[in-house]
């Protein structure tokens, strides 16, 4: 049983804005599933429909193998969410946010081991209504780890939080994950989801575009690696040797080096080339496409329009 | 049970935010000085006793029930939705059926609760003061005061569930208290001089339009119930010619329209919020 299905889910508010076109996703139990997409791309509308926040057009979804608008509660009595765009309860101290997580979930969770995982201890007893965006993005975590979820749902976790306070919440998301709960996340930075996602999709304008692991997407997006040859001269005939090596989709010259894109061909193979025109290699270096371009070559380009060699079949 | 822990939450923030305390310090000064004022200034309890000085207080507290019941449900849900800690309300389990009726029930809680401390300070006065203190009657008032506090609790809350705009929620909020305090006699009058003016039916029969249009207003229900707990007539000042046996003056009607302001709006509603976009 997958812990989120959706199916055929078409979201239209008012008579022109669709912000969901005929979803189809599947996020398997025990997986930490990323779920990606520029802003306005139809996360946080997917989010709210699995939560019952808002109605389908059509289709429909199944959290934890329960329907999500018939048994929404049931579904959110085992699922951890962290909301996006919500506002804590300004006048409650954390200790009384988690009592009423605890209470409403019929836990009996250690508050105080809760608010130390998060990272708030310090705050208990203080309202939140003076809490900075971080504080309160860790207090409503704290309050999603409430019960062990058997899902977690979360909304860009990483919102307000500095890079110290993003690692943990990696961290906390591995942890989760290797408890055995299954992990959903969005988010619109790419950088943090490298390390820990088992799985990705990327949404754009309300469709699935690509899905499948960071590498699996990286080789299919074809993204390659970028090649750096410093030489004692950046010929012509260096460069035309390189641009002529199969794969290679590009060589500029910056100062002393060429600077070769590389979709699929062996690094040895240009080096070579280029030694065999008499230019003196001095050093090499190689580097992998990171996620951002690869994530920019899923998103960009056009409202409509697809990059050539970008578009691909969704794989499940 | 889960409305019940919404309704425990949203009574505990009110206490919280001092809200309570500031409805009960008005409910002990209101109906307090009321009776002070009736019982030994104006010196009515001297000559009639007291449940002269029990139905003084009638009129006033029709008068003032209105704004705070509406005011205290308006905001209950409109204000959540529009922060944004409905997200986080609604993020566990509960229903929005818990959060419309849990919502209710902590507000009404709240205004009770007020109710039962401001008349309570103000039996005292009447008990010490008054030449006697019909200790029924006041409860039966009290809890008959707490019924259309509740009533328009429902009002106020079944506006603030089923309209997503807390500005247009205020803004109707506002017009509903000056309807049922003020604009609904403006509109009895408006009434009676237009039946008047075109002459439409006989005297008699305007004269059953009118009261009857009254007493669909929460607040002549109220005094309309009222008479179901005294022997005195206590029926609606009905103009001349009106038929005092008709149905709708007399106190069960009373309770049947309460019953429907207490049910209807909020009914309604609770039907908006749950077929709503969140």
């Amino acid at each position: 049983m997958p812990a989120i299905q959706v199916d055929g889910v078409t979201k239209r508010f008012g008579d022109d804005v669709t912000a969901l076109q005929n979803l189809d996703l599947t996020v398997e139990e025990g997986e930490i599933y990323g779920f990606l997409g520029p802003n306005g791309a139809g996360k946080s509308t997917t989010i709210n429909v699995l939560l019952d926040f808002i109605r389908p057009t059509e289709g429909s979804a199944t959290v934890l193998g329960m329907d999500a608008q018939t048994d929404s509660v049931a579904v959110r009595q085992r699922v951890g969410v962290l909301p996006d765009a919500f506002h804590v309860y300004d006048r409650l101290t954390a200790r009384q946010h988690m009592e009423f997580a605890i209470e409403s979930k019929n836990a009996d969770d250690d508050i105080m081991a809760l608010l130390e995982r998060v990272g708030i201890p310090e705050a208990a007893d203080r309202k939140a209504g003076g809490y900075s965006k971080g504080m309160a993005q860790r207090l409503v975590l704290a309050m999603a780890l409430v019960g062990e979820p058997d899902l977690l749902i979360l909304d860009e976790p990483s919102t307000g939080l500095d890079p110290n306070g993003a690692r943990e919440m990696r961290n906390i998301i591995r942890e989760e994950r290797d408890r055995g709960a299954t992990v959903f996340f969005s988010s619109h930075i790419l950088e943090q989801v490298d390390a820990i996602c088992d799985r990705v999709g990327i949404l754009r304008n309300g469709q699935l575009v690509a899905e499948d692991t960071v590498e699996g997407l990286r080789a299919s997006a074809g993204s390659g690696a970028t090649l750096t040859i410093t030489v004692d001269e950046p010929t012509d005939a260096a460069v035309a040797a390189a641009r002529d090596v199969a794969g290679v989709s590009d060589v500029t010259v910056r100062g002393n080096s060429l600077v070769v894109s590389i979709q699929d061909a062996s690094k040895t193979e240009v080096l070579t080339a280029v030694e065999n025109t008499g230019t003196d290699v001095k050093d090499f270096s190689t580097e992998k496409a990171s996620l951002e371009e690869l994530f920019a070559a899923y998103t960009e380009g056009g409202r409509d329009g697809h990059r050539d060699g970008v578009q691909q079949e969704v794989s499940q | 049970m889960s409305m019940m822990a919404v309704a425990r939450k949203d009574f505990r923030d009110a206490a919280r935010s001092r809200r309570l305390l500031a409805l009960i310090a008005l409910f002990v000064l209101f109906v307090g000085g009321l009776a002070y004022f009736f019982a030994d200034i104006a010196g009515t309890g001297a000559d009639e006793g007291g449940f002269a000085l029990v139905i003084s207080l009638l009129v006033p507290t029709a008068i003032l029930l209105p704004a705070i019941g509406v005011l205290t449900g308006y905001r209950a849900v409109s204000n959540e939705r529009e922060t944004g800690s409905l997200k986080i309300l609604l993020s566990l389990p509960h229903s929005r059926e818990d959060v419309v009726f849990g919502k209710f029930l902590g507000r009404s809680l709240v205004v009770t609760l007020a109710i039962v401390v401001g008349f309570a300070v103000g039996g005292l006065v009447l008990a010490v003061l008054a030449s006697s203190f019909p200790t029924v009657e006041y409860v039966l008032f009290t809890l008959l005061t707490i019924l259309l506090g509740v009533t328009f609790v429902s009002i106020g809350v079944g506006l603030s569930s089923g309209i997503e705009s807390e500005n247009l929620v205020v803004t109707i909020g506002i017009g509903l208290v000056i309807l049922f305090t003020l604009l609904w006699q403006v509109l009895l009058l408006a009434a009676m001089l237009i039946l008047d003016n075109f002459e439409i039916g006989s005297a008699a029969t305007q004269a059953d339009i009118v009261t009857f249009l009254a007493v669909l207003s929460p607040r002549q229900a109220f005094l309309i119930a009222f008479s179901a707990i005294t022997p005195a007539d206590q029926n609606v000042n009905a103009p001349g010619g009106a038929n005092v046996d008709a149905f709708w003056l007399q106190d069960w009607f009373g309770f049947v329209v309460l019953a429907f302001w207490l049910v209807v709006p909020l009914a309604l509603g609770y039907l908006r919020f749950r077929r709503a976009d969140l």
